[in-house]
């Protein structure tokens, strides 16, 4: 049989003297002849889909059904199936990333039974329909069970994923004659003892050693933002070939692209958030080095597999050395040269804290979801938010935290949740634990940061790979390697000024509610329909972002002593010229406050007359309301305003108008005052806000 | 929730896991494992031997009926994630799996019906209360207020005596029994036909499931949707765990109640304590040997004979003929007590079709499944035959099967059940253009039926002269 595997590893690499790896073939025994459970701890590059593709060729062979393959990468993907196409194996995926036309293609060929393998992405797991429709349909002849990236299993693991709590109760569940290969590039010692422990004694490791030898590491520490913008503008002018630069948040990935495009250098943003075609257009773009660099976050995901990336740098920290040994990994793949740049911020440590704090839901938000569960029969999401005063995202992280719970508090039919019998309480113990592993892991990547040692090998004793030595290349075993980059106090004076203009968009709602049933029940008095183009408002602008270290300390400053400077004036100018708007509205209005009537009156005015304009107060205060800040969830923020404004039909204008209000947050603010605007006549509806204090924006 | 390898290997072999495996598989029923699993034993395997030395197992299995193929045996062991996934999604709400290995089986399942005794039991809340004693409640869905004060006075008498309540967990007498003493402090045993998955977070059940008082179980798949045949099937378990069983109100000659009342009368696994009112299937069970009892009723301690070999006696003789239907689900434990209506028996048509319904119909030893998958087929069919059912209206069944039946002649054929309704309204569809069918399209349509069970059935419809036979071939036409 190890010469069948032999020749098939040779059709699929196309190399005709091609030989296993140490340990492919052995894991390939274990699964199919003695149908094992395995777990493989390998580099990436090593060749895990081999592993599976050929022993799903021999299984296949065998009159076995089918392999699944559980995996998050789904940018892998595609390079995946055209190796084993060269098999013969017809392998499809199914993963969010697929247009609603590819998806059902893949879905009926899966039904149809023409496939020899399905790559599915862990969080399809949690799709109901999927399940039921189609994963149910093909589980009954499962051949092969594979599950990539099995470090996310162990809670030890540096990426802890809920659906990877399924997962692995899963595969407790599964008898032993279904062999399993779970796959992982990064676990240490403890990762693996705990994967043995949740899988099983009888799980089969094979390790090999993860020292990657091309990659000549390096720290910088540059701790405010426009030193590292005025750094990265410049090194990337030096620094040859194509690659990647991190950053924690969406937000700060589009700031640093901006900056680079700015400074002519031909990086794009890549987050979660940008729809998949173009993310797929991106990532292309990168492969074929037609752009100098993607600035991503930790969506831009595992086995991303470009060989010759030469340039990972981080502009903000992860959360842990094994996360940055992978994302770092990304370089020097298949080439013989790369850096990896790791950039320490002082914002570092308050974005970490806020993701340790933030990983779990509150004791206090669960139990009045479950309250509320527990007095319906059956409640949808959307119905949830009507009775909880949790915001959406909240009550989305409670359920999924709580679905993948066992036992659960929760039980899912349909659309509807319902409360089970089984008395929960927050797994305290649990949690702190976890957490206290996070802050553990993130004093060792500060400590990894400031170490003198060699850095490759700081990483490889993370790992447990004993068998490293010192790399002789990193920026301590050979400082004349470091890189230098001689940054102009103008640069960082330029970044400065860019970083204070950096404009939030206000994108209008659309909707008045997330059904017709609900919008109807929010706005009683205002009687808005499910959806009204002609009431929508156009989109904006927000000058800041609240205390972002520039404008927007002043917004909260002149909150806090009732008066805006006129400082602001002239930014908010600026702002609206950069609008690039067809028709320059004739007038503004505002959002009167019944708090503080005359704070943002005034400073309306004062902008009125800067922009030599007309303003109307004819919005009024007809029904004080609780402050909005106090709802957490749409569906309260939107049925707290109605009824709240009036609008003087005498004072409004014909044609566009700016509506101003000091912050925006959830826009329905915004929204419902313009939709009161629109139906006294008023042309297009353009919102401008001082700040936005939206998490999201 | 642990499950060992054997339990694996016997869920492996006996339950769907999902919808979409119904139709598909044909997991063994009890009358298939019973003999399948003593073979295992004498043969000093174990069902996790299938696991890991299948081969070895299997070389060495001959079915002696040819029902149980090695390679149906294989299929559903093949199925292992799709257990997994099945487990992972009901051992985290609280569901639970037995086997009859396990110290909380229902001891009164084994020594009643021995092999034939569900391999595998679902369960959501107090295990500890599967060997309780328990008085059984039983009757209609739909009931009146004196029904319901009836039967919540009956389950606070249990309660007060000591005893928890069996019944179905259906709307009505099930219901009002289980909430009744529930609500009085009692504990209660629901046997599902359907939906445990969801009844686990059923907001009436809710409060006793997490303060221990009541336990949930069922011999089908927790996701199993409802259908007659498994709600009747499941019927037998709460006689056959209770000491006695009210009769709330029984329908006469048709519906659930009255099927499984009789049946007990006839196996005599629970003392049947009807009540005495002014209503046909009620008096009719009276008579039959049923104990009658009123409001005044106020000791299940005492005792009740359950003997009742007179009555058999009778009922054998007054069998009646329309319940086809019934027999077909009950075969299971038809072929429990009397081991030698299995034999094949040489059919006599023409004398007396209520015996040889026993007889021809133990032909299908996985009734439950054969039913289920039919009526899974069938479901819109069924769902007017039992409205119609309900109504009343059981005397023109071309009215409720609606337009495809084309004035099917079929008043003849409702003494013989529903399902052979369907079974011939669907030959009658595919003949209607001349065409024949023959054994094998059938046995095609219907691979959950035995060959032995679809050729009773033709030779009764070419009794009935609903259809003709053509010469020696199994080939069958219109008249």
């Amino acid at each position: 049989m190890k010469q069948l595997a032999l020749d098939y590893l040779r059709e699929m690499t196309g190399n005709a003297n091609a030989i296993f790896h140490s340990d492919q073939w052995e894991s390939i025994e274990e699964l199919v002849v003695q149908k094992d459970k395995v777990l493989v701890v390998q580099k990436t590059g090593w060749g895990k889909s081999a592993v599976y593709f050929i022993s799903t060729k021999i299984l296949r062979k065998q009159g076995s059904g089918l392999s699944i393959i559980i995996s998050p990468l789904i940018s892998l993907m595609r390079n995946q199936i055209e190796s084993a196409a060269k098999l013969g194996l017809q392998v499809v995926t199914i993963n969010s990333s697929l247009t609603p036309q590819e998806r059902s293609v893949n879905e009926s060929k899966l039904l149809s039974g023409q496939v020899d393998a399905v790559i599915i992405s862990p969080e399809q797991l949690a799709n109901d329909k999927f399940v039921e429709n189609v994963l149910q349909n093909i589980l009954s002849q499962v051949g092969l069970f594979v599950v990539d990236e099995a470090h996310c299993i162990s809670d030890w693991g540096h990426d802890f994923r809920p659906d990877y709590r399924r997962i692995v109760r899963i595969l407790q569940y599964m008898p032993s004659n279904i062999p399993v290969l779970a796959t992982t590039a990064t676990a240490n010692n403890r990762v693996v003892d705990d994967i043995k422990l949740q899988l099983g004694g009888q799980l089969k490791i094979r390790r090999g050693p993860l020292l990657r030898e091309a990659l000549q590491l390096q720290n910088l520490v540059l701790p405010n933002k426009a030193q590292r913008l005025a750094w990265l503008s410049q090194a990337l002018l030096s620094i040859e070939g194509t690659g990647i630069i991190y950053a924690k948040t969406t937000k700060d990935c589009e700031t640093v692209a901006q900056w680079l495009q700015l400074k002519g250098i031909d990086a794009r943003a890549y987050y979660g958030g940008v729809n998949s075609d173009e993310r797929k257009q991106l990532e292309d773009d990168l492969i074929h080095n037609r752009l100098k660099a993607l600035v991503a976050t930790s969506a831009l995901g595992m086995g991303f597999d470009k060989p010759d990336i030469s340039f990972v740098i981080h502009y903000q920290a992860p959360g842990n050395v094994i996360e940055y040994y992978q994302q770092v990994g990304r370089a020097g793949r298949g080439i013989q040269k790369a850096v990896g740049m790791l950039m320490f911020g002082n914002e570092d440590e308050r974005i970490q804290r806020f993701f340790i704090e933030n990983a779990f839901p509150s004791e206090d938000d669960v139990n009045e979801l479950l309250n509320i569960l527990g007095n319906h029969e059956g409640l949808k999401e959307a119905e949830i938010e009507k009775y909880a005063n949790l915001s959406n995202g909240n009550i989305k992280k409670i359920l999924k935290f709580l679905s993948v719970e066992s036992p659960t508090p929760i039980l899912k039919d349909g659309l509807k949740y319902y409360r089970t019998a089984i008395d929960y309480e927050l797994p305290h113990e649990h949690i702190e634990r976890l957490s206290s592993i996070k802050v553990k892991e993130w004093n060792t990547l500060k400590d990894y940061h400031a170490t003198g040692s060699c850095l490759m090998r700081f990483l490889a004793i993370e790992l447990d790979d004993e068998s490293s030595e010192s790399c002789g290349k990193c920026e301590n075993c050979a400082p004349e390697n470091k890189l230098n980059i001689l940054v102009e106090r103008g640069l960082i004076l330029e970044a400065a000024e860019f970083l204070k203009h950096l404009y939030i968009k206000i994108n209008p709602r659309k909707l008045f509610g997330s059904s017709g049933d609900l919008a109807r029940e929010a706005f009683p008095t205002y009687n808005f329909g499910y959806k009204d183009k002609n009431l929508q408002a156009e989109p904006g602008l927000a000058l800041s972002k609240w205390r972002d270290g520039a404008w927007g300390e002043l917004v909260a400053e002149g909150k806090k002593n009732n008066h805006f400077r006129d400082d602001l004036l002239e930014p908010m100018v600026q702002m609206i010229r950069s609008m690039s708007l067809e028709i320059q509205p004739k007038w503004i209005t505002y959002v009167p406050s019944p708090r503080h009537p005359m704070l943002i009156k005034n400073f309306a005015h004062k902008l009125a007359a800067k922009l030599k304009i007309h303003c109307s107060d004819c919005v009024f205060v007809a029904n004080e309301k609780p402050q909005q800040k106090m709802m957490s969830n749409s569906f309260h923020q939107s049925h707290n305003l109605d009824g709240a404004f009036g609008i003087q039909s005498d004072q409004v204008y014909d044609g566009s108008v700016f509506l101003l209000d000091d912050a925006v947050d959830s826009k329905w603010t915004f929204t419902v005052i313009a939709a009161l605007l629109r139906k006294n006549g008023a042309g297009s509806v353009i919102p401008i806000a001082l700040t936005s204090t939206s998490n999201n924006g | 929730m642990l499950i060992n390898d054997n339990l694996q290997a016997t869920l492996l072999l006996c339950c769907f896991f999902n919808k979409n495996e119904v139709g598909k598989f044909k997991p063994l029923t009890p009358t298939e494992y019973g003999p399948f699993s003593r073979w295992l034993l004498e043969n000093k395997f174990t069902p996790a031997d299938l696991l890991q030395r299948k081969k070895e197992v299997l070389e060495l299995w001959l079915d002696p009926k040819c029902k149980v193929s090695s390679e149906r045996i294989d299929s559903l062991l093949s199925r292992g994630a799709s257990m997994g996934f099945a487990l992972e999604k009901w051992s985290k709400v609280g569901v639970w799996v037995i086997s009859r290995a396990d110290a909380d089986y229902p001891r009164l399942l084994k020594t009643k019906l021995k092999d034939l005794a569900p391999p595998v039991l679902f369960g959501v809340g107090n295990k500890a209360l599967l060997n309780s004693q328990a008085i059984g409640f039983v009757g209609s869905r739909s009931i009146d207020i004196d029904d319901e004060n009836f039967t919540e006075a009956k389950a606070q008498l249990a309660v007060k005596q000591d005893y928890i309540v069996v019944s179905g967990g259906a709307k009505g007498v099930d219901q009002v029994s289980m909430l009744s003493a529930l609500k009085a402090g009692g504990d209660c045993l629901g046997v599902l036909a359907d939906s445990l998955f969801r009844s686990s977070a059923s907001k009436a059940y809710r409060e006793y499931l997490a303060n221990q008082q009541l336990v949930l179980i069922s011999p089908f798949y927790p996701e199993a949707g409802f259908n007659t045949g498994n709600a009747m099937a499941r019927n037998k378990y709460i006689y056959i765990l209770s000491k006695a069983v009210v009769v709330v109100k029984s329908d006469f000659n048709k519906g659930g109640t009255w099927a499984g009342a009789k049946e007990n009368l006839k196996k005599a696994w629970s003392a049947p304590l009807i009540r005495n009112i002014e209503y046909a299937g009620n008096q009719e069970l009276i008579k039959l040997g049923g104990y009658a009892i009123d409001d005044a009723f106020d000791d299940f301690k005492r005792e009740f004979e359950t003997g009742s070999d007179v009555q058999q006696g009778g009922l054998n003789v007054n069998k009646v003929k329309s319940d086809i239907q019934i027999d077909l689900f009950s075969i299971d434990s038809d072929s429990a007590g009397e081991p030698s209506s299995k034999e094949p028996s040489k059919p006599e048509i023409s004398k007396n079709y209520a015996k040889k319904d026993e007889s021809d119909f133990s032909g299908i030893p996985d009734a439950v499944t054969t039913a289920e998958q039919l009526i899974a087929k069938l479901t819109i069919a069924e769902t007017n035959v039992v409205n119609a059912e309900q109504q009343g209206n059981s005397e023109n069944l071309v009215s409720s099967t609606g337009k495809g039946s084309e004035g099917i002649e079929v008043i003849g054929l409702q003494k013989y059940g529903s399902l052979l309704n369907l079974f011939y309204q669907n030959i009658v569809s595919h003949c209607k253009d001349n065409t024949p069918i023959s054994l094998g399209d059938l046995e095609h349509k219907y691979p959950e039926l035995s060959k032995q069970g679809i050729t009773k059935w033709l030779g009764i419809l070419v009794e009935e002269a609903l259809i003709v036979r053509k010469g020696k071939k199994h080939l069958y036409h219109l008249p």
